[in-house]
Formats: C-alpha cells, sequence, structure tokens
C-alpha cells in the first residue's frame, strides 16, 4: 500500500506531532521521499508552527506572575468569608421563615376553633333547622357539610322525639 | 514534595497549605494556556485566578480516581472558553503594545527588522484569535502544553475523531491566515527515530 498526496493532507496534524500509528508514519514519509509537492508543504507546514514556537521560546523564559498566587489565595479568603456570610443569613432566613410559618398556623388554628365555638353555642342556641341536601350537594357546599353533620350529630335525638311526637299524635287523631 | 496522590486528598479536602503547593504545581500551566487562549496577559491573570478559585469550590466533589492534571486543564479551557464567549466576539483582544513589548530583539538586530519581528508575531497571536474557541483550545493544548490527541479528548470530553477534524480544521484556518507571515522551513531530514514516531 502507497500513501497518495489526498492520504497526506487528512494526515498533517498527526505526521507533524508523530501521533500517527507506526505504519501509516512510514508509508507518510515513503511518500514525502518521492513527492516534491508535499515535501514543499512540508515545510510550509514547519515554518508556521516555528513562528507559534516563537511564542512559546518567549514565553517559557517568563514564569506566571508572582502576583497570581497572592491573588488566589486573596479571592480564596473572600470567598470563604462571603459564604460564611451567605450561611449565616440563610440560617437567619430559615428561622425567621419557620417563626412566621409557625405563627401563621397558630394565627389560624386559633381562629378556626373560636369559630367552631361560636358556631356550636350559636346552634345550641337556636333551633335546628333541617335542611333537605344530599351527600353530593355536600360535597360542593362546605356550609351543607357543616350543618348536615351537625343534623347528624344533634338532631339524633331530636329525631327520636319527633317520632315519639308523632306516634303519640296518631292515636289522638284516631281518638277523634 | 507530595506525591499526586496526596495534592489530590489534600485539594479535595481544601487544606490551604496543600492548596498553595498545588496552586504553584500548576500555575504555569492554567496560566500561560489562559495566555494563549485569551491573547493578553490582563485577562490571563484573570481567568487563573478564577480557575483556582473554581478548583477551590469544586474540589471537595472531586473523584478519588481524577487525573489532576486533565481535570485542571478542564477547567481551565472551559473557563477560558467561557470568557472569550462573553467577550465581544469581534473585538480583537490584542493589544500589541501591551503583548509583544518584550518580545525578542536579538542583539545585533537593527531596528527594521525588529519592528517586522514584532508584526509577525503580533500576526501569529491575530492568527490564533481568528480560530474559534474550540480551534484554539485544542491548537492551544497540542502545540503549545504538548498533550496527545487522546489526552485532548479525554479533557475537553470529546471523541477522538472530532478532536482530529478540529485540530485538521485548525491547522488549515492557520496556515489560511498566516500565508503572508509563513517562511518556508528548510527541508528537514527525518531520522528513523521520527519515522516510527
Amino acid at each position: 500500500m502507497r500513501f497518495k498526496c489526498d492520504d497526506l493532507k487528512e494526515r498533517w496534524p498527526e505526521y507533524i506531532y508523530r501521533e500517527l500509528p507506526e505504519h501509516e508514519q512510514s508509508l507518510f514519509v515513503h511518500h514525502l521521499d518521492e513527492c516534491e509537492d508535499c515535501r514543499a508543504e512540508e515545510r510550509q507546514w514547519r515554518g508556521m508552527l516555528s513562528e507559534f514556537d516563537s511564542i512559546v521560546l518567549f514565553d517559557d523564559s517568563m514564569e506566571a506572575p508572582t502576583e497570581l498566587l497572592y491573588r488566589v489565595k486573596r479571592q480564596i479568603r473572600f470567598y470563604e468569608e462571603w459564604s460564611k456570610k451567605q450561611k449565616q443569613s440563610m440560617r437567619k432566613w430559615i428561622i425567621g421563615a419557620a417563626a412566621a410559618c409557625a405563627l401563621i398556623i397558630f394565627g389560624l388554628w386559633g381562629a378556626y376553633q373560636n369559630q367552631l365555638d361560636a358556631r356550636l353555642s350559636a346552634k345550641e342556641n337556636s333551633t335546628f333547622q333541617p335542611i333537605k341536601a344530599s351527600i353530593i350537594d355536600s360535597i360542593y357546599d362546605p356550609d351543607i357539610v357543616i350543618q348536615y353533620h351537625e343534623h347528624e350529630i344533634l338532631q339524633k335525638p331530636k329525631k327520636v322525639d319527633a317520632s315519639v311526637d308523632e306516634k303519640e299524635k296518631e292515636p289522638t287523631e284516631e281518638n277523634k | 514534595m507530595r506525591s499526586e496522590q496526596d495534592l489530590v486528598e489534600g485539594v479535595k479536602q481544601q487544606d490551604p497549605g496543600i492548596f498553595e503547593e498545588f496552586v504553584r504545581r500548576y500555575q504555569q500551566r492554567v496560566y500561560f494556556t489562559s495566555l494563549r487562549m485569551m491573547g493578553k496577559r490582563e485577562d490571563a491573570l484573570d481567568a487563573a485566578q478564577d480557575i483556582f478559585l473554581k478548583i477551590w469550590k469544586y474540589a471537595p466533589k472531586l473523584q478519588d480516581a481524577v487525573v489532576l492534571e486533565r481535570w485542571v486543564y478542564r477547567v481551565t479551557i472551559n473557563a477560558c472558553i467561557d470568557r472569550l464567549r462573553s467577550r465581544n466576539v469581534h473585538e480583537s483582544h490584542l493589544n500589541k503594545n501591551n503583548v509583544l513589548m518584550f518580545s525578542l530583539a536579538e542583539p545585533g538586530m537593527n531596528p527594521r527588522d525588529y519592528a517586522r519581528r514584532l508584526e509577525d508575531l503580533g500576526n501569529v497571536r491575530e492568527a490564533l484569535d481568528g480560530l474559534t474557541e474550540r480551534q484554539r483550545a485544542i491548537f492551544v493544548l497540542r502545540h503549545f502544553q504538548n498533550l496527545k490527541i487522546k489526552e485532548i479528548a479525554e479533557v475537553m470530553s470529546m471523541p477522538l475523531g472530532t478532536v482530529k477534524a478540529t485540530l485538521h480544521q485548525a491547522f488549515y484556518k492557520l496556515k489560511e491566515l498566516l500565508s503572508d507571515v509563513v517562511v518556508e522551513q528548510p527541508e528537514r531530514k527525518i531520522d528513523d527515530t521520527e519515522q516510527t514516531g
């Protein structure tokens, strides 16, 4: 197998950096030996890269700025202080939010209890007005739920009384 | 001098003393990679500082089996690419007077040659600017940091074929951009060791 010029075109970077597999490297070199155009192209590539090498030569004569370490240490100190403050303020927020939630819950609970007490006492003091509502209605109307259940709970003994009354009434009508 | 494993352990635990040693050990690589990516010393210094801070922040999450050098390069390249993207792309960040005032002035070089040398070096840096961020990163890692293509693929989390293709694109783009500057190198004799790679 032999390499053609097009085969080289795809492989220049790998060849220059000697990263071609061994057999491809040999084929590459073999083609270069035979092809003047590709040898010229190789000179161009190496010329181009040598321009970059001049930057490397220039840079290698220097070291990273000494201030870098100082700046990194200072930056880390700032970051640590900042994150400590963040944590503290976050803790304050959490405690504040928890306290606010507790207050709201207790407030709502107290209001609910007051309302419940008021309703119960109002019911106790008033005659019961039975309502005609189905269970389905009671799902959609919270007032019905309360009244319905109250009716069930509170009126049970009254129901018994009513039936007794009716039974008592019946013979009187017959008697009449 | 601590071993790599000890260094990883110390960095993970955010031990200030070990982290300082880590910075001393890696600052050259981080700074010069940033410099070649960013093109300007001030930008490179800012980038390097941010990179080490990022490393400090994310160090506790570092996996035990990590190769520290590759991870550092990964953070460096990603940080530089982010910075380059956030910067105005068309803004030429090359300040020739600033970057090149220390450039090589060989003894006996006349002012005209020196000026030409300076201009050429400026063109070379400008050519680097002409690459996309990814092309530049791959070229910088391969040419300046001397990482193998396979290592670059690991650093950049990219398939090997993509790295090769991108490096190829970078080569041809640089050649085009530097067509006026490049002087052909004299023909090289390739010895046996080079042939076998």
